[in-house]
């Protein structure tokens, strides 16, 4: 697909309010893949014959946010700044930017560290999490953590790591360890587990198995947590690969019921894989 | 004053009242009546007049006419669940009404107005709203969980066993880890392993009243020992099919397994020479145990309960809570709610805590709107409303009814 006449079309449908909504979210979709100047503007005026439309209005942002960066910047920057922008659509905008091109990322970073609303910010540092070509972010973003103060935020922020090369574990592990939010906490034991599965000889991996590894088994094994959590605990044991994990791992896998013992036993299994 | 004066006072009073009244007969001067009645719905006014000799029904704010010194009478009847609230008279203040909410004036000889105030009927009661009660509405896919299969998703055209475990968060989002046959993963340091490591694979999102996978993956690892690079997007309504898909570079695919249809897009190096696809489709089947996985239910429950002030009035507070699908219970603050007979209940409820945990549940909001209600066998039964519910990163609308 692709090609200018092809955006016409579509923008003309998109334009057309004798059509269903769907029919015109389709052809947004359409459009954002063409990714051409006639689909951005195409797209930002349906963002003119929508505004109300909270659910199209998402969808909208969720297609420019597939078109690359440079051609979407200043329509972000001034919507994500705008005082009058709805907090729910500045979020969706925000997490939109997941979806395109690298050079949102100094953006996102930007967001992540200074704007007020920590629901923005915790989607910014979620946005960021997705561009996993972005691999040199570790310092920065443990900078955002020391100085985060909402645990949600922290949470993104450990989860935006995990593509990074060179993790600080050891000077993570402080932080992590006073994280009281179960979600963040266990969002931190991955950055260190994934740390430790990279550098086994680290100082970091002794802590981790000692420290990290019995309240993950915990955590694993609680029914009182949510089986995300549950889950994300047991990715962190098998992110960091040691003996101690992969006996934690075992023992989850025999004394707990599916879906739990599956996973552990699919972890188990791969850790062992060449 | 002795018996013989008090007779005569007696006697004195009727002859001046009947005086009075055949004056007023004979003179025709007239007084009257006006009523409001509010709310509109909440009850009615039963009148009645000694000169003329005459009665009536009033169900809506207006007036009625009587010869001046007449005697009134009126009685003040709430409608079905309304209760009497207060009688004004505009210039005189409070009426105070018998046992029978009835008071009689006279002889009247100007023309007042009264306001009648009836007070809406306080449904109560304990509601479970349900998913399970509506396949129609918009699904909240919480996906959560272990899956295992063959995928057709491959470059070299051999169908691949894979499997994988899928977190989804309180905002939708997803992480991954699994294996793919053949395929390897370079972990940061630059090792390959089979341990497949998506931390951050993308998101669940509603779109059109469906939840849609909205995935995004890198990889820069090998299949089948050759290096492949590259990166590519993807998109699939959660919904389960049954199907073929051929894609540019897969083998075409015929199951009877249910499964997902996958538009995908990528552009990959593979060990030297360029693969690219652009909103191609494939389709992966879901084994037969992860296929529950894809319709998790839902409850929020509600109790309206009535309570009473110190001088008491009469109040209801909302105390609810939901259980999402992924199993995690949001208490929401009680709230004071008010019942209007012709809007009903409005309950927006948000800034719940987590149960346990008691940790904001920040993402969690439902919004119900004209819920009207009536009684039925002495309860009080939902006729109406809407429901707005967003939750794991999701969002739905539809008709209350249809959830009970």
């Amino acid at each position: 697909m692709g090609g200018e006449d092809v955006a016409h079309d579509l923008a003309t449908i998109l334009a057309d309010p004798n059509r269903s909504t769907a029919v015109r979210m389709a052809a947004a979709e359409g459009l954002c893949t063409i990714g051409s100047w006639t689909a951005r503007q195409a797209m930002l005026d349906a963002l003119t014959a929508f505004s109300g439309d909270d659910s199209a209005t998402q969808q909208l942002w969720r297609s420019l946010g597939q078109l690359s960066f440079p051609m979407v910047a200043d329509v972000f920057e001034a919507y994500l700044a705008a005082p009058d922008s709805p907090q729910g659509l500045r979020v969706n905008a925000a997490e939109a930017l997941a979806n395109s091109s690298p050079e949102a990322v100094p953006y996102l970073l930007a967001l992540a560290q200074s704007d007020s609303d920590p629901m923005l910010r915790a989607a910014a540092a979620w946005a960021i999490s997705m561009h996993q070509e972005s691999t040199d972010l570790a310092p920065g973003l443990f900078q955002l953590i020391q100085g985060e103060a909402d645990a949600d935020v922290r949470r993104r922020l450990y989860e935006a790591l995990l593509p990074q090369q060179d993790i600080p574990a050891t000077t993570l592990i402080p932080q992590v360890m006073q994280e009281e939010d179960f979600a963040a906490r266990i969002a931190g034991f991955n950055a260190i587990g994934k740390a430790v599965g990279e550098y086994p000889a680290d100082s970091a991996a002794a802590f981790f198995d000692t420290q990290m590894v019995p309240e993950l088994q915990s955590d694993a094994e609680s029914p009182e947590l949510t089986l995300n959590l549950r889950l994300r605990a047991i990715f962190a044991l098998r992110r960091a690969q040691t003996p101690a994990a992969q006996s934690a791992l075992a023992t989850i896998a025999n004394e707990t019921a599916p879906p739990v013992s599956q996973a552990a036993s699919q972890g188990l299994r791969a850790i062992s894989q060449p | 004053m002795n018996t013989t004066n008090q007779f005569s006072r007696g006697i004195l009073r009727f002859i001046v009242l009947s005086l009075l009244a055949t004056i007023c007969t004979a003179g025709a001067a007239t007084e009257r009546f006006s009523i409001i009645i509010t709310p509109r719905s909440g009850g009615y006014v039963l009148w009645q007049t000694s000169t003329p000799i005459a009665s009536g029904s009033m169900g809506k704010t207006g007036s009625f006419t009587f010869n001046k010194y007449a005697l009134v009478d009126l009685t003040f009847k709430p409608n079905t669940g309304y209760t009497l609230g207060r009688v004004m008279e505009l210039t005189e203040g409070p009426v105070t009404l018998d046992g029978n909410n009835h008071a009689q004036f006279g002889p009247v000889d100007h023309s007042p107005t009264f306001i009648a105030r009836f007070n809406p009927p306080t449904p109560t009661g304990v509601y479970v709203v349900s998913s399970t009660n509506n396949a129609l509405a918009a699904v909240i896919g919480d996906i959560s969980g272990v899956y295992s299969g063959t995928t057709p998703l491959t470059l070299t055209k051999v169908a691949r066993t894979y499997d994988m475990t899928v977190a989804e968060d309180d905002r939708g989002k997803l992480s991954a880890m699994g294996t793919i046959q053949g395929l390897q993963q370079k972990p940061t340091t630059g090792t390959m392993t089979s341990n497949l490591d998506y931390a951050n694979v993308g998101g669940i999102v509603t779109i059109s009243g469906t939840p849609t996978g909205q995935l995004r993956m890198a990889i820069n690892g090998a299949v089948d020992g050759k290096p492949i690079k590259g990166s590519g997007s993807a998109q699939t309504p959660l919904v389960l099919a049954t199907g073929t898909a051929t894609a540019a570079i897969a083998a075409p695919m015929v199951t009877s397994t249910p499964g997902l249809n996958i538009t995908a897009s990528f552009r990959a190096n593979f060990n030297g020479t360029l693969v690219a696809a652009k909103n191609a489709p494939y389709f992966i089947p879901v084994g037969t145990p992860a296929q529950s996985q894809f319709k998790k239910n839902w409850s929020l429950n509600l109790s309206l309960i009535a309570k009473y002030t110190k001088s008491g009035a009469e109040y209801v507070e909302a105390d609810a809570y939901v259980t999402l699908p992924n199993q995690q219970s949001i208490i929401f603050p009680i709230q004071k709610v008010k019942y209007s007979a012709k809007t009903g209940y409005r309950l927006n409820l948000t800034h719940g805590k987590t149960n346990p945990g008691g940790k904001p549940g920040k993402h969690t909001s439902i919004l119900i709107r004209n819920m009207t209600m009536t009684q039925s066998a002495g309860k009080w039964v939902i006729t109406g409303g809407t429901i707005n519910y967003k939750f794991l990163g999701q969002s739905g609308t539809a008709n209350l009814i249809g959830f009970l």
